[in-house]
């Protein structure tokens, strides 16, 4: 039986049926895994040549090659995030918009976090209860307001927004 | 005991969904330091971090049901659970307390991940419950991470904060009203990753959109539940504005529609999952609508919950061949639709 090939690369098989909605129709492709891993996550084609030259390129802790981790957008290892710094830079500027980790992203878990979220909540619940009319609640929700505004001046965060 | 015994029960959080956000969900993911991730570990290797993982979370899973995911059969079953996606490994550890609200799966794609699932809009509290979580497991573990990259996870689509926060949104009205390009055209504009019921490359099936945080270096998690709170909140407001219109200006398309729906369910013999899927929640829709002589709504969740591949053939048998589930999904929508059961 004739094997039908990737409607994007036209060189490996497809074995995926890829489904996408353009101007609110459903358009279906035939793609080979490669490519339709790499269109459902916004990456380019991916040249055969560039799947040869990378796979000599081999992370020392895992045996994950370069070439691997570009077709399947997953690594083996801590270590290949060193060894491969440079092209998972630039896939991550791909797929994510930003090549490394925003120095303001502070991920360490913390009480003022915690309020600032909860003071969210609150204010969202705020305007809903003065939606409803409920002036009791809207009223009891400012003070709780309020006194989280307290505690996060005592803890050294401007309470401003 | 056969393995699905535990998991004879429909969960509570799919029972009681919301009207339009039908649920919500937090996720981290995360690796333990010095380790190769899952893909690459060998027996031994994964063996110690699945024993070592057990050994520190064990407080924090007593009294849970768990599973080792070790054939398709068991993947498919527990992905119609939504507690796995449909690229998930064999061999995986899986551990759920009893409403399955909160999971975790151990040697995946990544040593840990866990996620909280509610019902409704729940956006704050499983961001609150995922991250009071986290704070406990940090206790316990050094987890892989880099100055540069943050956390470091097998797929590049994680790296960073680990964190996705996800809305299963129920949007008939949009979807009948024909209003999907509009949305879609304005929610490919935010930083959001759209999906069908199942997670991963799902289709959109049953009128439901899974829409789930994209950024996962670039955006703080804090930043993730403001944004997807303002843009399941908007979409709620479309889906709201669509049924609107449907009942004015299309009262009679929409009960035709409805009526249709409900005799194919009553009449069908053989009945394919996707099928199932369409008709069963434009009764949902209708249910919701308050349009007369159509099931109660959680009758409905607990039909189209039954109805997915696995769990027609966890009831029977599962070697069951596709059109012998087909025709066992016809008869138990059948038997089910109107004469409400227990689990």
């Amino acid at each position: 039986m004739h094997k039908e090939l990737c409607e994007i690369c036209g060189k490996r098989p497809a074995e995926v049926e890829f489904v996408e909605i353009v101007d609110g129709k459903k358009v279906v492709m035939h793609l080979c895994k490669i490519c339709a891993n790499r269109k459902a996550n916004g990456l380019p084609l991916l040249l055969t040549e560039e799947i040869e030259e990378d796979s000599a390129l081999v992370c020392p802790n895992c045996g994950t090659s370069l070439s691997q981790i570009k077709q399947t957008l997953q690594v083996g290892c801590p270590v290949c995030y060193d060894t491969f710094r440079g092209a998972i830079k630039d896939l991550l500027k791909k797929l994510q918009g930003s090549a490394s980790f925003s120095a303001q992203i502070d991920l360490k878990t913390s009480e003022e976090k915690d309020l600032i979220v909860m003071k969210y909540r609150l204010k969202k619940e705020l305007d809903e209860a003065v939606k409803n009319e409920d002036f009791e609640r809207a009223a009891k929700l400012r003070d709780e307001i309020e006194n989280i505004d307290k505690r996060l001046k005592w803890l050294g965060t401007n309470p401003i927004e | 005991m056969a393995w699905y015994e535990p998991y004879r029960i429909t969960p509570p959080w799919w029972q009681s969904q919301g009207k339009i956000v039908a649920s919500t969900r937090a996720r981290f993911t995360r690796n333990i330091e010095g380790h190769r991730f899952p893909q690459r570990m060998d027996e031994k290797e994964r063996e110690s971090i699945l024993n070592e993982i057990i050994l520190s979370i064990k407080d924090v899973v007593s009294g849970f049901k768990n599973t080792v995911i070790d054939t398709n059969i068991k993947r498919d079953f527990f992905v119609e659970r939504h507690v796995l996606s449909k690229d998930s490994q064999k061999n995986i550890a899986l551990f759920t307390d009893h409403t399955e609200e909160e999971s975790y799966l151990i040697n995946d794609r990544d040593h840990l991940r866990f996620q909280i699932t509610m019902p409704d809009n729940a956006l704050f509290d499983v961001f609150s419950l995922a991250r009071e979580r986290l704070r406990t497991l940090e206790k316990e573990f050094n987890f892989s991470y880099s100055d540069t990259f943050g956390y470091l996870t097998s797929s590049l689509t994680n790296t960073g904060t680990g964190f996705r926060l996800s809305a299963l949104m129920f949007i008939p009205g949009i979807f009948l009203a024909r209003e999907t390009e509009k949305i879609l055209a304005l929610l490919v504009k935010a930083p959001i990753v759209l999906r069908g019921l199942f997670g991963g490359h799902s289709e959109i099936k049953g009128n439901y959109l899974q829409i789930s945080t994209k950024f996962t270096l670039s955006m703080g998690i804090e930043d993730d539940l403001r944004m997807l709170d303002e843009v399941v909140k908007a979409l709620s407001e479309t889906e709201e504005k669509s049924r609107n219109i449907l009942l004015s200006e299309a009262h009679l398309e929409l009960e035709d529609r409805i009526s249709r729906s409900l005799a194919i369910l009553e009449s069908a013999r053989i009945m394919s999952y996707d099928e199932s899927l369409e008709h069963l929640s434009i009764l949902k829709f209708a249910s919701q609508l308050g349009f007369e002589g159509i099931p109660d709504e959680k009758t409905i969740n607990r039909l189209i919950f039954w109805s997915s591949p696995s769990h027609i053939a966890s009831l029977e048998d599962f070697e069951l061949k596709d059109e012998e589930i087909d025709i066992k999904r016809a008869d138990f929508i059948r038997k089910h639709l109107f004469r409400d059961y227990e689990d």
